[in-house]
């Protein structure tokens, strides 16, 4: 079994990187001991695109292979065979109809409603449960990626905390997640700590120092949290978990594969940024720094300027999305929704091209779930969601196909199907999930 | 959607039940009840959510005279124990160590929360940030080791641990932890610190890990505070040392200095000369300015022009150095008022601003040259006067490529009166570009909008007449006579009951300068923000009212006040809400 061959495959920007692993280590061993000496890691991406898309040039005229990828998916027809769309999907909405784009980029992966005056949201993410899963033996169990950070003052949406506009990713406790939109700091994060001059022992022994620095941390953590209030000690918990966490990585970190890397240089505008994005995931999956990643391409409501893709546009993303009907903006809008497609369509290239031990392709074991908090930008609507996976999750998902649901299942159903297509076999899911959704 | 579930949680008042048509087909009923039938006066909104207890039958107080005087009528509950923010952990360790490495440059962002990044309630922790706590702590100890000759290291490293081992390193950290945890460290905690230096291979790794260590106990990174009976719900006087924290934390963004320590120490600020004596210290320390930045960059949005993006066809001189020159305009606008103990009224109507070359050049200012900002009288000008006619707010509330009078007008309604308008409903988004509105000014356009469609019309009615009345200003704060339609009408109106017509800028600036939801509005945004909580409209009232006399409320009264009230110096654990 040789795990050097599926890190070493693929330079990272432009051919100067190598991923390299070192030896098994005893980390390892009890997935290779369970027989499943060939078995490949499956990851799994939630991409997040915001205020919906054009969904006249969305949804694929045929159903079942019957269909090509047009439109606005036309950028995904080398990846046919590795796509599967989904119309007629809903996610939950805000009661009150307020807040629709904070609402329904917090229930992206959650399948929950919003809270209004608090800032954690019911219950996990469903990257979170795949994480929790399938995460535990990488240095990262997951990984939270994005394009824009927020606004760096005034109200989000409708006044909802900003906690909802900013992040999709919440933890087990409903925790949100804090996102790196900064490609430097990703890359450091991810590459931190791979100290190549010191030896194996001294490696151990910094890291026994800093258990037992956290331990100090813990203990002291132990003694205030017995004398905080209730509704303090949540917030408590948090900082606990966060210390668990942080001494897990300590642990895990020592015996992670080494993966040298050039670092990437800063993007220059939106293209290059989504670009090289997409290339720290490859990254991360093929040194199996992480398995389980979500990336918010931008903040709920974004104003992101497409220029750099027509003259014309002028108007924030956001404003255009409010189309109104009229041609000229939903002209743009197809062409913002087509070039989003075609970054997915750059990073299902990259994933194809990393052959895995098994001879089959990252992508191929891969399930990345694309789509936004609202399907139409003008009407703010939660049903009829656009929503595509790629990949197959090693082969668990029929790929290739586009499948129309008339009973408008929730995304939480369709959150159990991933999950179980990654081996995690949970049954319930968010506030609607009750069983799996059949694709 | 439900249009009733619209109005009923955002509360915009209809004009006239029989203009409930059109605009929307989604089943708007002239007779739906709840809706009065004229225009109300918007007040600052007094939302359910946003007020945890209004119940009024909190326990009563034992606390002793201060307690009694006031705190029985005011709730002093604040939600969640804070943690320090970014600029808060930037300000203390520079504070602390007199670094300047500013490690929270690094942390994952703080969430706003009511367009504050010092909520409670929202300010969450994440495995990253403990992960930048460490990388904080190693650098900023690092850095302390290896300068021998700085104050800090005179003041933290007392003893050579290299001869003296753990009499030296208990030393060294009780000091540390005891300005870092901004209260005095006991010998048992510290007792886990000299264990964990014996685990060092050296002395001086031994001595590094505690004082790294330090820097990411929960001591440092949150400003706790108990109660004297945990789940007991009673209200109950601050200790010495968190009430020290308070006040720094609102008036300097940062820890206690050693004099406000001392007075904690000495109890001295539990009476009310010696809290009103440290008050008075704490106005005039430089550091104050972080109170002034944090409320330019956050309640007045300097902070936002660091995102604004502009079209360079439409607006080739925008560049960086206006947008920083706006942004320390704004600080140094707010800077005066506070410095000079101007009304708060004054920042709307102020005859002064502060401007360099290019600000000036924006503003058709002449005789300013240079990048420093300078003051510069406006007696005699009749284009730029108070905050209504500056280049932050102008731009901040614009679109890339021209002027959008309804965020304008939004704004003042949101940041001013704190009377925040609902956003639209969907799908009802006028169509200003089409054909029927051919040979109209922007105002007729939208005018005609408003009319045109009911469920719009409430609250544009709000918006519109405000935003409209500044069109004299393009969109990066440019003076204008005339735009693409034609010569401009700056006329417009404050909704109010009735609603009071202005023109132009100087006018609308006067008329909220005026208002008593305007001073209502900058006591509840500075107690938020000092606060970190959403504070009740009660409390606001009772601040306010002491605050309000002669000239009206200032911004150093307002401070006064709320430190001074017995609320704040109080604290009472919030209920776990089923």
């Amino acid at each position: 079994m040789s795990r050097a061959s599926w890190f070493s495959r693929r330079a990272f920007l432009g051919g100067s990187a190598v991923c390299v692993a070192l030896p098994l280590f005893e980390s390892l061993r009890p997935r290779l001991a369970r027989g499943q000496a060939m078995s490949v890691p499956k990851r799994f991406v939630g991409y997040f695109v915001p205020s919906g898309q054009k969904m006249d040039d969305w949804t694929p005229a045929g159903t079942g292979s019957n269909w090509q990828p047009a439109g606005i998916l036309e950028p995904l027809a080398p990846y046919k065979a590795s796509t599967t769309v989904l119309t007629g999907l809903q996610n939950t909405h805000q009661e009150d109809n307020l807040g629709a784009h904070a609402g329904g980029t917090g229930a992206f992966l959650t399948g929950r409603t919003v809270p209004r005056y608090k800032t954690v949201m019911g219950g996990p993410s469903i990257d979170q449960v795949i994480a929790a899963a399938i995460g535990q033996q990488t240095s990262l169990p997951s990984l939270q990626l994005g394009g824009e950070p927020g606004s760096p003052a005034g109200t989000c949406d409708s006044g909802y905390p900003c906690a909802f506009a900013n992040q999709i990713s919440f933890t087990e406790r409903g925790v949100p997640m804090p996102k790196f939109s900064n490609v430097n700091d990703a890359f450091t994060r991810l590459i931190a700590g791979t100290d190549t001059t010191l030896s194996a022992s001294e490696v151990a022994r910094r890291a026994a120092l800093q258990i037992s620095a956290l331990d100090v941390v813990k203990e002291e953590a132990a003694d205030i949290d017995g004398r905080l209030s209730a509704y303090e000690r949540p917030k408590f918990e948090q900082y606990l978990d966060s210390v668990r966490e942080v001494e897990r990585r300590i642990q895990v970190a020592a015996s992670a594969p080494l993966c040298n890397a050039t670092r990437p240089a800063n993007p220059v505008g939106d293209a290059e940024l989504v670009q090289t994005m997409s290339d720290l995931m490859v990254l991360a999956f093929q040194c199996d720094l992480t398995r389980v990643i979500s990336f918010q391409w931008g903040n709920a409501a974004s104003n992101r300027i497409y220029g750099f893709l027509d003259p014309s546009i002028v108007d924030g993303h956001h404003n255009i999305s409010h189309h109104q009907s009229l041609p000229g903006k939903l002209a743009q809008l197809k062409t913002i929704d087509t070039w989003q497609i075609t970054q997915l369509a750059y990073l299902a290239q990259k994933l194809s091209v990393v052959q895995e031990a098994d001879g089959e392709s990252l992508l191929f074991h891969s399930l990345i779930f694309y789509s936004s908090d609202v399907s139409d930008g003008d009407l703010h609507n939660h049903d009829d969601m656009p929503v595509l996976l790629l990949g197959q999750a090693g082969g668990a998902i029929r790929s290739g196909r586009h499948v129309a649901y008339d009973h408008a299942p929730w995304f939480a159903n369709l959150f159990i199907t991933i999950a179980n297509a990654l081996d995690v076999p949970i049954t319930e899911f968010g506030e609607n999930g009750d069983a799996p959704l059949t694709i | 959607m439900s249009a009733k579930s619209y109005w009923g949680a955002a509360g915009c008042a209809v004009l006239s039940a029989t203009l409930l048509v059109g605009c929307d087909d989604a089943g708007i009923s002239a007779a739906d009840p709840g809706r009065d039938a004229e225009v109300q006066r918007p007040t600052p909104i007094a939302d359910a959510g946003l007020q945890r207890d209004a119940s009024g039958s909190m326990p009563a107080a034992d606390g002793g005279g201060l307690l009694q005087a006031d705190a029985g009528a005011l709730d002093p509950e604040l939600g969640s124990l804070r943690r320090l923010n970014r600029t808060q952990y930037n300000n203390t360790v520079r504070d602390l160590l007199g670094t300047s490495l500013r490690p929270a440059d690094q942390f994952p962002p703080d969430d706003l929360f009511y367009g504050f990044d010092t909520i409670g309630d929202a300010l969450n922790v994440s495995t990253l940030l403990i992960e930048g706590y460490q990388k904080g702590a190693s650098d900023l100890i690092a850095e302390l080791l290896a300068t021998p000759s700085s104050d800090a290291y005179a003041r933290f490293i007392v003893c050579d641990v290299v001869t003296q081992k753990e009499t030296c390193a208990r030393r060294i950290f009780t000091q540390f932890a005891s300005a870092a945890w901004r209260r005095p460290a006991t010998r048992s905690e510290i007792n886990r610190y000299v264990s964990l230096y014996a685990l060092g291979a050296t002395p001086d790794e031994g001595l590094r890990l505690g004082l790294q260590t330090i820097l990411t106990s929960a001591n440092f990174m949150f400003r706790l505070e108990f109660d004297p009976v945990l789940n007991d719900y009673a209200p109950h006087a601050l200790s010495d040392y968190e009430l020290a924290s308070r006040l720094s934390y609102l008036l300097w963004g940062s820890i206690p200095d050693d004099a406000l320590l001392l007075a904690a120490k000495n109890g001295n600020l539990q009476s009310d000369q010696g809290l009103s004596q440290q008050l008075d210290r704490l106005l005039i320390d430089p550091k104050i300015s972080a109170f002034i930045a944090d409320m330019a960059g956050l309640w007045l949005e300097g902070r936002k022009l660091g995102e604004v993006q502009r079209d360079p066809a439409v607006f080739p001189e925008w560049s960086d150095d206006l947008r920083d020159a706006m942004r320390d305009e704004t600080q140094f606008d707010l800077w005066e008022v506070f410095r000079q103990d101007l009304p708060v009224s004054e920042l709307l109507t102020a005859k002064f601003t502060y401007a360099n070359e290019p600000l000036a050049g924006l503003y058709g200012i002449s005789g300013v040259s240079g990048v420093q900002l300078q003051r510069v009288d406006l007696s005699h000008n009749n284009e730029r006067r108070g905050l209504l006619t500056s280049g932050t707010f102008l731009t901040v509330t614009s679109r890339p490529n021209r002027t959008a009078p309804v965020l304008r007008g939004k704004w003042v309604l949101d940041q001013l009166l704190c009377t925040p308008p609902p956003p639209p409903p969907p799908n009802v988004n006028p169509n200003l570009d089409s054909a029927e509105f051919d040979g109209l000014t922007l105002r007729q356009r939208m005018e005609k909008h408003r009319q045109a469609g009911t469920t719009c019309y409430a609250c544009h009615a709000w918006m519109d007449p405000i935003g409209l009345g500044l069109e004299n200003y393009d969109a990066i704060g440019k003076f204008r006579s005339s735009d693409e339609y034609g010569a401009i009408d700056a006329s417009g109106e404050l909704p109010d009951n009735p609603a009071l017509p202005f023109s132009g800028a100087f006018e609308l600036g006067a008329l909220i300068a005026q208002d008593s939801r305007y001073v209502s509005c900058v006591t509840q945004q500075i107690m938020t923000y000092g606060l970190g909580a959403k504070p009740s409209p009660e409390w606001v009232s009772a601040i306010l009212s002491k605050a309000a006399a002669g000239d009206g409320p200032t911004i150093k009264s307002i401070v006064r006040n709320l430190v001074m009230s017995a609320a704040f110096r109080t604290r009472r654990a919030a209920e776990v809400q089923p």
